[in-house]
């Protein structure tokens, strides 16, 4: 199989995620923060249709007609020509039973617009500001501890290094999808928390099976460097990752044809998401590992140079081309060697059931 | 484990799958709409419905009796054979061969007794079908459409009541006493079920209404305050309707209306008691005088009110103190009324009614007659004319059933799109392995579902979207098992070795990727939003489910296809050899 050198161009996609996500953040300032939905901001919201047979049922009409309501938000959901509206006012928190009042304000005024029976309710949503708060609340928390959890399980199953690497990607995702959402004011509910936690869930996934390559690959590759081991890990599981982000992409596409209001946006969150957690453990989290790997060797070289006795700075930078098969001059083989089993002594865990001679021969 | 071994366990789980899918598939495929309504419905409904039946029933048989007492009894009613033929033995009679109108009317001596069997008889098909009801999997509000709706305690309302700061206990009880008389108003409320839960560990309580109601209805329910009233009983009337009811088993008011012996300026009313379950049920139905201000007493002059015991008799009491202007009409009313009874009214309903011994001019009252329970049921009626506290809604949802129906629409068809686009891309890709990786799919998404069912779990939009997106995922653990027996295999390993070092080396791949999504999954579940949890719920099921098909089911056909078929040729598809 052709291993592909992706770690070429990491600097370049490294900058172009940078580039992407502080556009984001800029477009979203620019156009006025975060479009929180309803479930992040109390107020009420309701749904409804008019009879499409009406000429006057446009939008415009049911502006006109609200306009005595106050604050009254209207959007238009689905097709143009289902005469459908979402009709939002929020809660200023000072108003009693604000859900049942603004509720009668608005349908009366519908009603004496358009008539008793042009009228359809369809949804009738109320979020009050305690429980707005609350829900922001857990959910940082929630996330957070999700964050914690999943950092020391990487951390026991690989080591610190592919952990911080994971949660780079991961952070990187949710900074994307954030910064996307808020670029294109996509409107912010509960289920964009659950488009965000399972993108978590899914970069993971997707980081994690390149780097169980990785670790493997340690053991086998013991001669190669560090960044020919990533680039052969991801060359090798390229095809399961693509594979997997395809049939992926397939089931959220067909939720985001055929749902709508805030699933269809759920979906819609899903498919960057897929993209950007496949994208993110390609550019961003092997290459967070790979510099992670050559940070520890450097100041690892620093310590075993130290503890000889020998001058720091030159050795240091001698041994940190010792893995790697280009610059082999001016390295001994005992320092060659101590580094080698430093690594296999560490890997030795996983190393018993490869087949290194097959692997080898392929290489 | 052995092959043998394996394929039981997988055949075993398909059984149970199938065990539990069963009551989903006969509800929502094989049981009547009307009969689903009833199901939903509440026990006032089931009870209305019941007593319907078993009058018409009775009514047919006794219409057959008159016409020839030699009918043989129609199959419909053969549920009644088994207690007529008790009551047979019990009366040492010989059984009868075949059955007939005659033997079973004259097998229950009163008209009465026959309607209860029957009454009992419907009342219970119905209460099946309710048990059916909590193993299947239920649509939530978003797709079936309904109300659902989370309120608050206001513990400022409670302090001004009060007149001091509650103390934490105070507030707990104002709550589960909010929980107990929204409970007790669902009969009020009737067509549908509603599940009333307190919230674990806050002042909240999460109401859920199925079905399309009156939104507006439901909100002046949560939040009415309730009526409270006393009555004098028409005892000349309810003497003659107790008659009535004897005589004609299952006599309903809203069936029959108002008998015409009830004299103007009486309404009939029913005396109703909380059964086991919190639940009023009917006892009888009186009679009251209907003018609260001539014949009664509005229950807002009630201060306090609490359970005793008379010290002569150690029988349980209810002493409740009046307002100084409420003890004025009740020492009027009492006096007028000596020898009479008073009912007590909640919402419309008599909770109690005891007769008149004296005169009572203090505004102090004391009622007997009932059992402890019931006297410290009635007490907290007494104290609780109105919700103890304010009700505030902070998060409610209401959907319309039309809404709801075109989800479910929306929802199936991207199921079924996204299932078939991924099935036939994993034949395209895989061919042969194609094939295992969708039966390992399709058992997939049942045991998904089965295990829905085994929770009774809601189905919602974002349960659905959780589903289609576990069937992307689901095909990530055959795949990376397929890619890296196609590897083993391009490195030159025979065709059982490929697929044996195959599963072997994506063994802790799949455990590691899976393990860190469930985690996420886990987490997302603890979030206290109904839709959300059903997401996760729904991926950490799909994610437990994916992992045991890829590593335990396509292994097995693998192994068949290798060992057992001899195959020595791997049809994995696209880039292998």
């Amino acid at each position: 199989m052709k291993t592909i050198r992706f770690s070429k161009i990491r600097f370049l996609m490294l900058i172009l995620s940078i580039v992407i996500i502080g556009g984001g953040a800029v477009t979203t300032i620019i156009r006025g923060g975060i479009n929180l939905g309803i479930d992040f901001q109390a107020g009420l919201s309701i749904r409804v249709a008019i009879d499409p047979a009406r000429a006057d049922s446009t939008i415009e009409s049911v502006r006109s007609a609200l306009s005595d309501v106050g604050g009254a938000q209207v959007k238009t959901i689905g097709e143009e020509a289902a005469r459908q509206y979402v009709i939002r006012v929020s809660d200023p928190g000072d108003i009693a039973s604000f859900s049942t009042v603004a509720s009668r304000d608005i349908l009366d005024s519908l009603h004496d617009e358009f008539g008793d029976d042009a009228i359809e309710e369809l949804e009738n949503t109320f979020v009050g500001p305690r429980f707005s708060e609350d829900l922001a609340q857990n959910t940082i928390i929630l996330t957070t501890l999700a964050l914690i959890v999943i950092l020391a399980y990487i951390w026991f199953r690989f080591r610190l290094g592919y952990a911080t690497a994971a949660i780079t990607a991961l952070v990187h995702d949710v900074a994307f999808m954030v910064a996307f959402i808020g670029a294109f004011q996509i409107e912010v509910s509960t289920a964009t928390i659950a488009a965000v936690l399972t993108i978590i869930g899914y970069s993971l996934n997707d980081t994690i099976v390149i780097f169980d390559r990785v670790r493997e690959n340690e053991t086998i590759m013991r001669e190669s460097g560090f960044e020919t081991i990533i680039n052969s890990s991801i060359s090798q599981s390229l095809s399961r990752t693509l594979i997997t982000s395809f049939t992926t992409l397939l089931a959220v596409t067909a939720i985001f044809v055929f749902a709508t209001g805030t699933v269809k946006l759920f979906a819609l969150n899903m498919i960057v998401g897929v993209v950007v957690g496949t994208y993110s453990s390609i550019f961003i989290a092997s290459p967070v590992l790979l510099g992670w790997q050559h940070a520890a060797k450097k100041r690892k070289a620093r310590k075993d140079a130290e503890r000889h006795g020998a001058p720091g700075g030159a050795r240091a930078t001698a041994s940190d081309k010792v893995v790697s098969p280009a610059a082999e001059t001016g390295v001994s083989v005992e320092e060659k060697q101590h580094v080698i089993d430093e690594i296999s002594r560490r890997k030795s865990a996983s190393a018993g059931r490869s087949s290194s001679r097959a692997k080898r021969k392929k290489k | 484990m052995s092959k043998r071994f394996r394929l039981l366990v997988v055949l075993a789980l398909i059984g149970v799958s199938i065990f539990f899918i069963y009551p989903t598939v006969q509800w929502y495929f094989f049981i009547p709409e009307e009969m689903k309504a009833l199901a939903a419905s509440g026990r006032e409904q089931v009870r209305e419905y019941s007593r319907d039946e078993a009058r018409n029933a009775l009514a047919a048989l006794s219409v057959l009796a008159a016409d020839d007492k030699d009918t043989v009894l129609p199959d419909e009613y053969s549920f009644i054979i088994d207690p007529a033929e008790t009551n047979f033995r019990l009366e040492d009679r010989v059984t009868p061969d075949e059955w007939t109108v005659g033997h079973i009317l004259s097998a229950f001596r009163t008209g009465d007794e026959a309607f209860a069997v029957m009454e009992e008889y419907y009342a219970d098909e119905i209460f099946a079908l309710k048990e059916l009801k909590g193993r299947i999997i239920t649509l939530g509000l978003d797709l079936a459409g309904g109300m659902s709706v989370v309120v608050e305690a206001d513990e400022e309302s409670l302090a001004e009541r009060l007149e001091r700061e509650p103390s934490s206990d105070e507030l707990e009880e104002a709550i589960d006493l909010a929980v107990t008389i929204l409970t007790s108003r669902i009969d009020q409320f009737g067509v549908t079920e509603p599940l009333i839960r307190r919230q674990e560990g806050t002042n909240r309580i999460l109401i859920e209404v199925p079905g399309d109601n009156d939104r507006t209805r439901i909100e002046a329910y949560l939040q009415g305050k309730g009526s409270l009233e006393f009555h004098i009983v028409d005892d000349e009337a309810t003497a003659a309707l107790i008659e009535l009811q004897q005589a004609q088993p299952g006599w309903d008011l809203s069936a029959f209306g108002t008998p015409d012996f009830v004299p103007a300026g009486t309404i009939v009313v029913s005396y109703v008691i909380p059964d086991n379950y919190g639940i009023l049920r009917l006892v009888r139905y009186i009679a009251i005088k209907d003018d609260v201000t001539d014949f009664g007493l509005p229950g807002e002059h009630i201060t306090e009110a609490r359970v005793g015991q008379e010290q002569l008799t150690n029988q349980p009491t209810v002493n409740f103190v009046l307002d100084r202007e409420g003890a004025e009409i009740f020492a009027n009313l009492t006096r007028e009324n000596v020898g009479k009874s008073l009912a007590i009214l909640l919402d419309g309903k008599v909770r109690t009614y005891a007769s008149i011994n004296e005169e009572i001019p203090s505004g102090q009252v004391q009622i007997t007659g009932f059992n402890i329970e019931e006297a410290a049921n009635i007490a907290t009626v007494l104290r609780t004319a109105a919700l103890p506290v304010d009700l505030n809604i902070v998060n409610q949802q209401a959907v319309g059933a039309s809404l709801g129906a075109d989800a479910v629409q929306a929802g199936l068809r991207a199921v079924a799109v996204g299932f078939g686009l991924v099935i036939v891309f994993m034949l395209l890709y895989y061919w042969g392995a194609g094939v295992i990786a969708d039966l390992a799919l399709i058992l997939n998404l049942f045991f998904i579902v089965s295990l829905l069912s085994v929770f009774n779990l809601t189905l919602t939009l974002t349960s659905i979207a959780g589903i289609i997106l576990t069937v992307g995922i689901a095909v990530d653990a055959n795949v990376i098992i397929f890619e890296r027996i196609k590897e083993e295999h391009r490195l030159g390993k025979s065709p059982q070795g490929a697929v044996k070092a195959g599963f072997q080396k994506a063994f802790w791949t799949i455990m590691d990727a899976n393990i860190t999504t469930f985690i996420a999954a886990l987490f997302l579940s603890q979030l206290s939003s109904g839709p959300i949890q059903g997401f996760a719920i729904t991926l950490a099921v799909g994610i437990v489910s994916s992992m045991f098909t890829a590593l335990f089911l396509s292994r097995l056909i693998y192994d068949f296809g290798t060992e057992v078929l001899r195959r020595s040729r791997l049809s994995l598809g696209w880039g292998a050899r």
